[in-house]
């Protein structure tokens, strides 16, 4: 699903007379089946445009197109209803409410939700669960007793259920431990190669997105600063210290050394590419 | 009584499950401590216990005191707690009158109000926030005012559980070098348990959650020359002892380096 954004501004309408506008006349494009990610501090915009991708919110100006499908604050909700079946959030990180008292009800009021047709769903439901990491055993727990980490699997488990074209991960890494934050990695690379969906991912876990994206947008008071692919974002290390976001670990040792020793190292993806250049260079 | 923690063969079961079997953790006081842990290790069920929660089958210490229902008054004005979900624990709607209304419960004097209130305020630079509705500040924002919260009462000992990971970069780093601080001085103990296993190179002593128990070394050094431990633990190692380790095998270095800095200056003379 290709998704064009024009010009869309955003305004938080606080209960408060305080008015904050959390995007700012934003344009972009989100390729079909490539992951892309929007990198950014707190109060960059990310969730904003996040929920605004999920059509959790609708823009306070501009348009955003969806396929053929354009969605601005004119249209009425049956429009959208079709389209919503098509889009998956995962956001741990928001106060999240499970509606059931089981994994199993959740999941299967997920897929109900979303009305799409799903013939063995006991199966669908164990194998999504499965595939995002949790086993048989979680089936009959309550989500509301689960850990944060837990919940983001069931979370993720909850969309691979209704099977959407668009995936929008906002802060998936927070409460994963380094073997689920891989396991993550791996899962979206899948997502990606055999079942081609689209990947959107938000967040300031820099590590993550640098071992995965295919393109990056750098963001910051709703507004782009930079955008790339990867090697491009990531190497431009000034603007990434200057906006207080973290190097990826890789490309900061590499940095470290261009600074210090005025060795280039060649931009690659992890620690084993590291390795070659730093044993070529020592050699 | 030198120890902040003192726990001595624990075995804890919930829903016939054991989350903890024969744990025993001993941690120094006046030092930042990381506590180490994946995914369902345990971590909140040990917090929940150091906090009198969960009932214990043996005598847990924490700065001194029993953890028993007859010490939890006492234990708690001593202790600050920043829980994972704290940002949705917030009871004010000004930023100001959190921070100010739990010293006004326990009768502080205008005067050490103000005083503790100042100092939060000056070292971990709130100044901006303290007028503004909790409502409009963003996550990281959040996470900072809740650990103000917890520090304007001047305990002796600082739980943490995962909420630094919610901080933007720079705030981070202002966050640990307070705390340090304030270890160095011998004022606080702060215990912080999280996932993130890069948090505990800057930590004086580290520990981890294994197999149903902490294990911990004399020094965080000995402890990440033990691969197989954290492999068990479904943690990785921090960057630095991975690229150490990598550089150890091709005979470049011969010891692990936390540094960055010093092992560009060693590799590349």
């Amino acid at each position: 699903m290709e998704i064009r954004v024009k010009k869309i501004s955003y305004i938080y309408d606080n209960k408060t007379k305080l008015k904050t506008k959390a995007l700012d006349n934003l344009s972009l494009m989100i390729k079909n089946n490539e992951i892309t990610s929007f990198i950014g501090n707190s109060s960059s915009g990310k969730t904003a445009l996040a929920n605004l991708l999920a059509l959790k919110y609708l823009p306070t100006n501009g348009e955003i197109k969806f396929g053929n499908i354009t969605i601005s604050n004119k249209n009425n909700r049956s429009i959208f209803q079709n389209l919503k079946k098509q889009i998956g959030l995962v956001n741990p990180n928001t106060d999240t409410v499970f509606w059931t008292t089981s994994v199993k009800k959740e999941i299967a009021l997920a897929i109900k939700k979303s009305g799409s047709e799903v013939k063995d769903k006991d199966k669908r439901i164990k194998d999504s669960l499965k595939v995002a990491g949790l086993g048989e055993e979680y089936l009959n727990q309550n989500p509301n007793d689960l850990s944060k980490g837990e919940q983001t699997k069931l979370i993720i488990a909850i969309v691979l259920a209704y099977n959407p074209k668009l995936i929008i991960f906002d802060e998936p890494t927070l409460y994963l431990d380094a073997y689920n934050k891989n396991e993550l990695v791996k899962l979206i690379r899948m997502m990606k190669l055999r079942y081609k969906k689209t990947v959107v991912i938000f967040s300031k876990d820099t590590d993550f997105i640098h071992k995965i994206t295919d393109y990056v947008y750098l963001i910051k008071d709703g507004k782009i600063l930079k955008r790339g692919d990867k090697y491009k974002v990531f190497s431009n290390f000034k603007i990434l210290e200057k906006n207080n976001i973290d190097i990826p670990k890789v490309m900061n040792f590499a940095y470290l050394l261009q600074q210090k020793k005025n060795v280039k190292m060649i931009y690659r993806d992890d620690i084993n590419d590291l390795m070659k250049d730093v044993y070529r260079s020592v050699r | 009584m030198s120890n902040v923690v003192e726990i001595r063969d624990l075995t804890f079961k919930y829903k016939n499950k054991t989350i903890f079997e024969n744990l025993n953790f001993k941690a120094e006081r006046y030092k930042f401590i990381t506590v180490l842990g994946a995914n369902g290790s345990g971590k909140t069920t040990l917090m929940k216990l150091l906090l009198g929660e969960e009932r214990p089958n043996s005598v847990i210490m924490l700065n001194g005191l029993s953890v028993v229902k007859d010490n939890l008054n006492n234990l708690y004005a001593m202790t600050g707690i920043v829980f994972e979900n704290a940002t949705e624990l917030f009871i004010m709607d000004k930023v100001i009158d959190e921070l100010t209304f739990p010293l006004e419960n326990l009768q502080f004097t205008e005067k050490k109000i103000e005083n503790n209130l100042n100092e939060v305020t000056e070292k971990l630079q709130i100044k901006d926030l303290l007028n503004r509705d909790i409502d409009t500040l963003n996550n990281s924002e959040k996470v900072l005012v809740a650990i103000a919260a917890a520090l304007v009462l001047k305990p002796r000992l600082i739980i943490i559980d995962e909420n630094l990971i919610h901080l933007s970069k720079d705030v981070k780093n202002r966050v640990i070098e307070v705390l340090k601080e304030k270890t160095k001085n011998k004022e606080l103990s702060v215990l912080y348990f999280t996932h993130n296993v890069e948090d505990s190179l800057y930590a004086d002593d580290v520990f981890v959650i294994s197999d149903k128990k902490i294990v911990s070394y004399d020094t965080k050094e000995e402890l990440f020359k033990d691969e197989e431990l954290f492999k068990n633990a479904h943690l990785e190692l921090p960057f630095m002892i991975e690229l150490s380790n990598r550089l150890k095998f091709y005979d470049l270095i011969d010891e692990n380096y936390l540094d960055a800095e010093k092992l560009v200056d060693d590799l590349w003379k």
